[in-house]
């Protein structure tokens, strides 16, 4: 997956209301493996409907949303399960972590479909992020900024093409969301992936080389 | 993992639940074929004392008859009647003699004998139940064989010569007499010999091949077209409801207690498939609280679900861990049902011990095999498929 196009896509809740202006909605636009976006929208734009359109788990928008020449209302669930697998990585607003297991089984869950990672090296990740005493607690024990950072680590666990972030350190402070937006940049910059970033105000310190206004 | 996951919403109690009901309901249905299986050789068997399948019918004799002169005979519609009955396999007409037979026994050299008036009938070959090698007539032959019920034999054995303290007399002895027997009627008289060759247990008269006794009418009586007194049928089974029916509408008479077996092997069949029902009734609902609780489970679980799915979990791999715990709970009650099964088996056996003669099987049957592993697997594939259907709506976020 080299490219991820927006062909006129806009929410259907927007197509009746009142026209809104956006860089995203009703336009052309395409999103490339080598770029690093930021998407910036106050509260209520639809950024985090955009990501789960894109993530293929919610389709109601009108338009058209291409993955290079393949419009992804015609992808089957085997195609979706092998593109959540290998070439889409997403860390959710919401997280979606399984609050009954363990930090570090929320992990693993992830890396056992893919095997991208060793243990080693996930623990490795928890420790540069702060979160290395936690590794055995359930999540539901955990503050919303350490879940956050778990969510991070089993969003790296894959291989993938674009890394979608939906306000990922909206509850870190500087210091995290330095070591955060540094591990990002390593991993995905190892990976030749290319970034897209949501943020309400404060945003992730990276080189976008676009900025979008939703 | 995801096992580990999703274990966490299972509730034991449900799924106890579900074991209980659907043992109960297997232990019943598998119970049920068990019984039938051991009771029906012993109700339907050849060797039972009741051939139940040939029934000789007649017609009632009432006092009207007797002074009217009316006689109680089939008629040629009756018969193509009973001809037309689909559980009626074949009908054999009762041919009797139509002249005077007079048979004498003479020992001692003639000096010392019995002389008295008797009759023959005969029916076709194969509504005989014996068939012993001398049974057969051929014009010009002048010994007759012929066959007496079993019943004659007996009566005099236990009954007469105990009582006089005569010998008793076997089989053996009474067929190395030679019977004189004299026919006459139209005229004309004739003397054969007769020999007893045979007993029989289905035929209550006195017997002689079919072939003589037709020759010997036409030559000893002018009346040929005389219609049977009685009729043998041999039907499919005895328990056919539609054949007590049909002999109590025409107002026949049967012969000793044939049909009772019948009878009992119709209330088998009902019995067992009333029990059979109630439980397939008690599976079904068993399966009903299986499918609820996995559906519940299913439900309880859906954003961990959904969150399986957008990781990248396949379908496949979500159903399992849920068809995992069905398969288990099914194999669990199918096995403690046949054991159930088993237990229930040797508690009746010897109340069945007691009636019969016959050895009943010990085991439990193939067919109550089979059965088990047909609900088995008809009870695993559906909940696959409700199971796959389940989470192909949810791996679709059709909520």
């Amino acid at each position: 997956m080299e490219k991820i196009i927006l062909k006129q896509a806009l929410p259907e809740v927007f197509a009746k209301g009142e026209w809104v202006q956006s860089d995203i909605w009703h336009q052309e636009l395409a999103f490339s493996r080598d770029s690093i976006s930021l998407i910036k929208a106050s509260s209520g734009t639809g950024k985090s409907s955009l990501l789960s359109y894109i993530f293929g788990y919610r389709k109601d928008y009108q338009g058209m949303i291409f993955f290079d020449d393949t419009n992804i209302r015609q992808l089957d669930l085997k195609r979706w399960n092998s593109i959540r697998q290998k070439e889409l990585s997403i860390m959710f607003q919401e997280l979606r972590l399984f609050e009954e297991l363990s930090a570090i089984d929320n992990v693993l869950i992830k890396n056992k479909l893919t095997h991208f990672k060793s243990k080693k090296k996930i623990i490795e990740l928890f420790e540069r992020l702060g979160i290395a005493e936690k590794l055995n607690s359930p999540v539901a024990t955990l503050s919303f900024g350490q879940r956050q950072r778990v969510a991070f680590i089993r969003a790296l666990c894959q291989p993938y093409q674009f890394i979608l972030l939906d306000e990922p350190i909206s509850h870190l402070d500087v210091a995290n969301s330095k070591v955060l937006s540094d591990l990002l940049f390593e991993e995905a910059s190892a990976q030749g992936a290319g970034i897209i970033v949501t943020s309400l105000g404060y945003e992730l310190e990276l080189p976008y080389s676009n900025h979008y206004k939703l | 993992m995801v096992f580990k996951l999703l274990k966490h919403k299972i509730s034991k109690n449900q799924l106890f639940g579900f074991a209980i009901a659907n043992l109960v309901g297997l232990s019943i249905i598998l119970l049920g074929v068990q019984i039938y299986s051991d009771l029906n050789p012993v109700l339907s068997s050849k060797d039972s004392f009741i051939q139940d399948e040939y029934i000789i019918l007649t017609k009632n004799v009432s006092t009207l008859n007797t002074f009217t002169g009316k006689s109680p005979s089939f008629s040629k519609q009756e018969i193509e009647r009973l001809y037309d009955q689909s559980f009626i396999e074949k009908v054999g007409l009762f041919e009797a003699s139509h002249f005077n037979v007079r048979a004498n026994i003479s020992f001692v050299g003639k000096q010392f004998g019995i002389a008295t008036d008797m009759f023959f009938e005969s029916v076709p070959n194969d509504f005989v139940d014996i068939n012993p090698k001398e049974w057969n007539y051929k014009a010009g032959d002048t010994e007759i064989p012929i066959i007496i019920p079993r019943s004659y034999l007996d009566l005099y054995n236990f009954g007469f010569a105990s009582g006089k303290s005569l010998p008793k007399i076997s089989e053996g002895l009474i067929s190395s007499i030679l019977l004189d027997i004299q026919l006459s009627g139209n005229g004309k008289f004739e003397s054969y010999k007769g020999r007893i060759v045979g007993f029989s247990k289905r035929l209550n008269t006195i017997l002689v091949p079919e072939s003589f006794l037709v020759d010997a009418n036409k030559e000893f009586s002018n009346n040929t077209e005389v219609q049977p007194l009685r009729v043998i049928i041999k039907v499919k089974n005895s328990s056919d409801p539609e054949l007590a029916q049909f002999i109590k509408k025409n107002g026949y008479m049967v012969d000793g207690n044939q049909l009772d077996t019948g009878r009992a092997r119709y209330f088998l069949n009902i019995s067992v498939g009333i029990v059979l029902f109630i439980g397939i009734l008690i599976s079904v609902l068993a399966c009903y609280v299986l499918i609820l609780s996995i559906y519940l489970l299913l439900e309880k679980n859906i954003n961990s679900l959904e969150n399986l799915v957008l990781l990248g979990y396949p379908n496949k791999a979500i159903v399992r861990p849920y068809f995992c715990i069905t398969f288990i709970l099914v194999t669990l009650t199918t096995l403690l049902a046949l054991l159930v099964t088993y237990l229930g088996q040797q508690a009746y056996l010897p109340l069945i011990d007691k009636v019969t003669s016959q050895t009943v099987s010990k085991g439990v049957d193939l067919s109550t095999w089979i059965s088990s592993a047909l609900v088995f697997i008809a009870i695993l594939v559906f909940s696959y498929l409700v199971i796959s259907r389940k989470v192909a709506r949810i791996s679709a976020f059709k909520r």
